[in-house]
C-alpha cells in the first residue's frame, strides 16, 4: 500500500493512530515501511516523517489558526 | 448553521483533516464550491476524493510581495464565487478560520457591501493544541500577541501571566518570504522582552503538531540566547513565555468572599 495511505488511514482511525505511535514496525509489513521510515515514525519528529512519507508540502501557505 | 448562507468559511483544525468538525463537514457537503488554503497536499487529495474538484488558493502567494496584497486577493476571488453561485461557497484555512487568518477578516468586512452572507464556523486552531503542548490553562491567565504587533505597538507585557507570542519566526516583516532568519531578526524582540523579563528567563519555541503521527516540537531557551535560535525559529514557531513567577494574592477579602455562600447570596437573585 502506498505510504500516504498510512497517513490517510491515521487520521480517520484512532486505534491505527495509536497501534503506530506504540510500535511502527507493527505496521511495516502493511504499509511496505522502510527501516528508516520506521525509525522516523519512531522518532515522532515531524520533519522525519514528513520526509519519509509526505509529497513535498506546498512550500507556499503560511501559518495560520 | 445559517439557512441563507451565501459563503461558509471553515477550520480543517491544525493536524491535517483529523480534527475537522462535523458542523465544518456539514458546510463542506452543502457548499457548490470550495477553496482550499492548506499546506498539506493529503488534504487536499482527501477533498477532491470526499468533495471533488477544489480551489488551492495558496497559489497565490509569490515571494517578496506583501501578504496583505495577498490575502486581500483571496478574499476577492472567495466573495466573487459566493455573489456568482447558487448554492454556498466555502473557504476552507486549517486551523481556525478566524485565529490569524486575514482573508476571514478581509471577507467579514467586505461581505455586507458586497451583498454575501458569511457564516464562520469555529475549528480547532493552534491556540487549543498548545493548550495541551504546552500543559497551560487559560483561565490561569494568558496573554496573546502577535509578534510584529507587539513590537509596533509596544504592548505593555505583565510578567506575572504567561504570554504567547504568536508568529515569532516571521516577526519584523510582512513581506511573504521563506528564507531562512538571521540572528539579527530577533535582537529587537529580545531587547524589548527583557524590559519585562530577566535574561536568564526560560522561554519555549513552541511548534504543535500538523501530522497525526507526530509530536509537537518545544525548545527551551534563556532569552538572553534568543538570537542563537535563529537558525531553529521558523514560520510554524510560536514563542511560550512562561510567567516570572507566581503572582501574590492582592485581593484576600475577594479571595475568601468568593468562597463565602453568604457572598454568593448577596450576589445572586
Amino acid at each position: 500500500m502506498p505510504q500516504t495511505d498510512l497517513l490517510h488511514r491515521a487520521m480517520r482511525d484512532f486505534d491505527f493512530r495509536s497501534k503506530i505511535r506504540e510500535d511502527p514496525s507493527a505496521v511495516s509489513e502493511e504499509y511496505d515501511l522502510s527501516d528508516e521510515t520506521v525509525k522516523a515514525l519512531e522518532s515522532g519528529d515531524e520533519t522525519r516523517i514528513r520526509d519519509a512519507l509526505m509529497a513535498k508540502s506546498d512550500p507556499r501557505a503560511v501559518p495560520n489558526g | 448553521m445559517a439557512d441563507s448562507t451565501d459563503l461558509f468559511v471553515v477550520g480543517t483544525g491544525m493536524v491535517g483533516y483529523q480534527q475537522l468538525t462535523n458542523e465544518c463537514e456539514q458546510a463542506l457537503d452543502l457548499s457548490e464550491h470550495i477553496f482550499l488554503l492548506h499546506p498539506l497536499p493529503e488534504v487536499r487529495e482527501y477533498f477532491r476524493e470526499r468533495w471533488g474538484p477544489v480551489d488551492n488558493l495558496a497559489t497565490e502567494y509569490e515571494q517578496g510581495l506583501a501578504r496583505l496584497d495577498r490575502y486581500e486577493r483571496m478574499a476577492d476571488r472567495v466573495l466573487n464565487s459566493s455573489q456568482e453561485a447558487d448554492r454556498p461557497v466555502v473557504l476552507t484555512v486549517y486551523g481556525h478560520p478566524q485565529v490569524g487568518v486575514t482573508p476571514t477578516r478581509i471577507i467579514i468586512d467586505c461581505a455586507d457591501e458586497r451583498g454575501v452572507s458569511v457564516d464562520v464556523l469555529p475549528g480547532v486552531s493552534s491556540i487549543d493544541c498548545l493548550y495541551t503542548d504546552l500543559s497551560i490553562d487559560p483561565f490561569q491567565g494568558l496573554q496573546l500577541f502577535e509578534a510584529t504587533d507587539l513590537l509596533i505597538h509596544e504592548y505593555r507585557l505583565n510578567n506575572e501571566v504567561p504570554a504567547l507570542i504568536f508568529q515569532i519566526g516571521l516577526i519584523e516583516s510582512y513581506l511573504y518570504d521563506r528564507r531562512k532568519s538571521a540572528p539579527e531578526r530577533f535582537t529587537a524582540i529580545r531587547e524589548y522582552l527583557e524590559e519585562f523579563y530577566p535574561p536568564s528567563h526560560e522561554l519555549c519555541l513552541a511548534s504543535t503538531a500538523t501530522l497525526p503521527l507526530a509530536d509537537s516540537d518545544l525548545h527551551w531557551f534563556e532569552l538572553g540566547n534568543f538570537e542563537s535560535m535563529a537558525s531553529d525559529i521558523d514560520f510554524t514557531h510560536t514563542l511560550y513565555i512562561p510567567r516570572v513567577s507566581d503572582p501574590p494574592i492582592r485581593n484576600k477579602t475577594l479571595q475568601q468572599k468568593a468562597h463565602s455562600s453568604g457572598h454568593l447570596d448577596h450576589i445572586t437573585k
